[in-house]
């Protein structure tokens, strides 16, 4: 059974929609992602799933509880939900101890049973012996372990997260995605995680659901995301990629298509699920990294190219390519010594070449 | 070329130490002299013109350890104690609603919390005065007509009366501090609770309340060292109860008989320390909030409380308050102004425009008036240049003595008006300076100046430092960049405390009172005279006219300077 179904969720702002009709579950134990730039309305909706927020229509159940029905809502404090906030939310004036005991000290736990489970919420994010540091004594990153600690230590129904990591440093950040999974798994907690970092969403999630203008433009995993981008934005978002417009020329029935692109290459593609028919015009989108170095001069999407400019990255290298008329991007491993300059054989396998169906 | 700009060795020496000797020197006439000839003068045994005064210790001594006195400072202390807890108590609860809250109609909730800022303490005790003496007070003379009670239903010429009407013109200050602390706070701080399960009368105790608390303290200090050293309000309220009050002693023991300037002087310093103590704990708390604050990494809107039922209610806890500090003290200043004298009962009053005639034929009045509007105009006008002249060196030029400097432009924070006024009159009662209007100027600049340079230092803080850099790389001298660049860009904030301190200017009466006389009476002295002969109906016209003219300066500075008035505060 879901453990959260969110339908037809609309927030308006005066005349600004903010979220525009959202609508989607989460699994139990599962962790979800709300991924898009800011201002796409993933917070709100997050914030009203939270009850922090009122929405000006829509429904929001948790565990089969209907918390908000229109102008009916369940708040906050009776939602059985917690949450990780972007600020960390340490409450100044309280120890470490006192930050994380005080939802259990709100559910009238005994005396006893909140000393072993305040000992046991900070063992998991690793504050045991700061129990008695008051919230201010505290680095950034270990205000975060509080917050969580404080979040995981009431047994919620629905973990939320709000850009938890964005405050922290780039080195920090990365440790901490591995250790909010880690958890996340080890609790099996129900959680939703709100970010505007496409790897962070790719690494922690086992599904994605991206947002843009308030809607939502695509819902998947993470590898869905990445391989079959449903739109534009999508294939933009996440990842890079190369966004070529061209015209679907034929339609096999083994499921490939040849697609001629604006500047002359014909490519060989695999098609989507509903593809469009044969003549018309479509969107193809190339990632830098399906571009391969072919070895020899012919073969199916082999191409001649000129690379005009490199880019040394580190591991790899970017690379401005020319084939034909066209111009892309894309990326060889560093030993491949390419130099700028260079006239190169390249390949894409057709399950690269993605076709993306509506081009907003 | 390279010539011409060859450092002078005089020149240079002019360059390190003219501007801060000048403004060393302008600073020692404003802030040092009033207060080392207040301490001086509480040593002698009588008034600078007296030809047999001699030093002596008698009247520190008397002032310091006999019982009247002691009993007094008790008094002020308890007062001004009892008025900054009553202020905090109103203005967090009002500061909650506003900020937390679905209250309906804010913006106009907290213009009219914070209109008695903008209005004078004197004529608030004034208004109170004619509505709650225990005999002829307005609001028992309605108790009596429509209850048919006996006796005195309120009593305001009490120590209770006194606090009360106190805390009512200073909730606003609290209101002020409270609110902008509740506005910078992490609104996730109070999330959090609600996502732990507190509701929200849990939330507001055990996590706002706490948050807050040492923005509350610094409120209550501020609140105190105010209450402490005003005059208007236990000098209109006390003077009948003899209720015994510092700042009340410091002008009738130069007032009344026996006349004593020195022990005025003496009682002055009392009140002086009071208030060195509790700007000291003020900055100290003020302190802790600006390191107690969290501001978010994002502005979301904080959630409001649904107050449902208790929508209405909320509204009319807001409304009692302004009813009390603004509409029925008017409703009585007019009702009062209109008649000819008091009376009984509603019934019988006898409604004249004889008292705005005379105001408007009186002399006197029309002198007084143009003072006022002299000395509201000239005030602001110097405090504010000076203020920002000092910002400018101290801050940006980073002349030599800028610690100093910034201390002693700060130092008038810590002298109430009445103390200064005793200071000034010890300082100048033998100069012709004394008894004209520029006496008065001279003290407002002084008491007003922190405020001013305050908003022209935190103004000059916010711009950019490379805007000024870039005018002296375009080749600005100092007082170019500062005239072309720095000025135009703080405007605002000067427009702001320049309306800031004409309102301070012309409703002042504590630094006033000491240093009137004849030839510079302004508004609130004459008003304050009239009262003294038992007059309240020109009074009241007068409270009236003060009243017009502070509102004019608002409305202007609102509508035509576009001034943000609770910045101004």
């Amino acid at each position: 059974m879901a453990q959260l179904k969110v339908e037809n969720l609309v927030v308006r702002y005066g005349d600004v929609v903010a979220v525009d009709g959202v609508s989607f579950g989460v699994g139990e134990g599962e962790f979800v992602s709300l991924l898009g730039p800011s201002g796409c309305g993933k917070t709100t909706t997050l914030r009203c799933i939270a009850g922090l927020e009122s929405a000006s229509g829509g429904r929001i159940e948790i565990d089969g509880q209907v918390v908000a029905d229109g102008p009916r809502e369940v708040p906050p404090n009776l939602r059985g939900v917690n949450m990780v906030f972007q600020s960390y939310a340490v409450w100044p004036h309280m120890t470490v101890f006192d930050n994380v005991a005080y939802g259990l000290r709100t559910q009238r736990v005994s005396r006893a049973e909140i000393q072993t489970r305040v000992a046991e919420a900070l063992r998991l994010v690793g504050l045991t012996g700061f129990a008695e540091r008051f919230g201010t004594e505290l680095s950034g990153g270990q205000q975060q372990r509080v917050a969580v600690a404080r979040a995981v230590v009431t047994a919620p129904r629905l973990l939320l997260f709000d850009e938890p990591l964005s405050n922290l440093d780039a080195g920090l950040r990365e440790r901490m995605r591995f250790e909010l999974v880690e958890l996340q798994r080890r609790l099996g907690r129900t959680s939703i995680y709100v970010t505007h970092d496409q790897s962070e969403a790719m690494v922690m999630s086992d599904r994605i659901i991206l947002m843009h203008k308030g809607r939502i433009v695509q819902e998947g995993t993470p590898q869905d995301l990445y391989e079959r981008p449903s739109c534009r934005f999508a294939a933009e978002f996440v990842g890079s990629a190369n966004l070529l417009s061209g015209v679907l020329e034929s339609v096999s029935a083994d499921g490939f298509g040849m697609v001629a692109l604006q500047g002359g290459l014909r490519l060989r593609a695999r098609l989507p699920g509903h593809a469009p028919a044969a003549g018309l015009a479509v969107l193809v989108c190339i990632r830098p990294e399906s571009v391969q170095l072919a070895g020899q001069a012919s073969g199916e999407n082999v191409f001649p190219a000129h690379v005009s400019r490199v880019s040394y990255l580190g591991g790899v290298l970017n690379c401005a390519v020319r084939a034909g008329s066209l111009d892309f991007r894309a990326e060889f491993p560093a030993h491949s010594r390419m130099q700028a300059g260079t006239d190169v054989d390249l390949r894409i396998a057709p399950d690269n070449v993605i076709i993306v169906p509506d081009s907003d | 070329m390279s010539a011409s700009v060859a450092p002078r060795a005089g020149y240079a020496w002019i360059k390190r130490f003219g501007l801060p000797a000048m403004l060393g020197a302008v600073l020692f006439v404003l802030v040092v002299l009033p207060t080392a000839f207040m301490f001086i003068g509480a040593l002698m045994s009588a008034g600078m013109a007296d030809p047999a005064a001699h030093f002596t210790l008698a009247k520190l001594q008397t002032v310091y350890t006999t019982l009247p006195y002691l009993r007094a400072l008790g008094y002020t202390l308890a007062m001004a104690g009892g008025v900054a807890a009553l202020a905090c108590f109103v203005g967090i609860a009002l500061a909650w609603l506003v900020a937390r809250t679905d209250v309906p109609r804010k913006r106009l909730l907290e213009m009219c919390m914070i209109a008695p800022l903008f209005l004078s303490p004197f004529v608030g005790g004034l208004a109170w005065l004619i509505l709650g003496s225990p005999k002829a007070g307005l609001l028992n003379v309605l108790a009596r007509d429509l209850f048919a009670t006996k006796g005195a239903a309120i009593n305001v010429v009490s120590t209770t009366g006194i606090v009360c009407v106190m805390a009512l013109y200073f909730v606003p200050y609290a209101y002020l501090t409270i609110s902008s602390s509740l506005r910078n706070m992490d609104p996730a701080l109070e999330e959090a609770s609600y996502l732990n399960g507190a509701g929200v009368f849990a939330t507001a105790l055990r996590v706002t309340l706490p948050v807050l608390r040492p923005s509350l303290i610094s409120a209550f200090f501020f609140i105190f060292v105010l209450a402490a050293g005003t005059f208007s309000i236990p000098a209109v309220l006390g003077g009948a109860s003899r209720v015994p009050f510092l700042a009340v002693i410091v002008f009738e023991t130069t007032a009344a008989y026996p006349i004593d300037y020195g022990k005025s002087a003496a009682v002055g310093t009392v009140l002086f320390w009071i208030s060195v103590m509790g700007v000291a704990f003020y900055r100290y708390a003020s302190r802790a909030a600006n390191r107690f604050v969290t501001v978010t990494a994002r502005g979301f809107s904080m959630r409001l409380v649904k107050l449902r039922g208790w929508r209405w209610p909320a509204v009319g806890a807001i409304g009692v308050y302004v009813l009390l500090a603004i509409v029925l003290p008017y409703l009585a200043l007019i009702y009062t102004a209109l008649t000819r004298y008091m009376t009984s009962s509603f019934s019988k009053a006898s409604y004249s425009l004889d008292n705005v005639r005379w105001a408007a034929d009186s002399p006197e009045v029309i002198e007084s008036i143009w003072n006022t509007l002299l000395v509201g105009v000239v005030s602001p006008t110097l405090c504010l240049a000076l203020a920002v002249v000092l910002a400018y060196a101290i801050r940006r030029m980073k002349i030599r003595f800028g610690r100093t400097l910034d201390y002693l432009t700060m130092f008038p924070i810590a002298i109430p008006g009445i103390v200064l006024g005793t200071g000034i009159f010890w300082t100048y009662v033998t100069t012709p300076v004394y008894g004209t209007i520029w006496i008065l100027v001279l003290a407002f600049v002084a008491s007003y100046l922190p405020f001013a340079y305050r908003i022209g230092d935190t103004a000059l803080m916010q711009i950019e430092k490379s805007l000024e850099e870039a005018s002296a790389l375009c080749g600005a001298s100092h007082r170019g960049t500062l005239w072309r660049i720095t000025v135009p860009l703080i405007r605002p904030a000067l427009l702001s405390g320049w309306v800031m301190v004409f309102i301070f200017s012309v409703r002042e009466i504590s630094a006033a009172i000491l240093l009137a006389s004849p030839s510079n009476e302004v508004l609130s002295t004459i008003s304050w005279n009239y009262l003294d002969y038992g007059d309240q109906q020109k009074a009241a016209v007068l409270g009236l006219v003060q009243t017009l003219i502070l509102i004019s300066g608002v409305l202007a500075g609102q509508f035509v300077f576009r001034v943000r008035l609770t910045q101004a505060v």
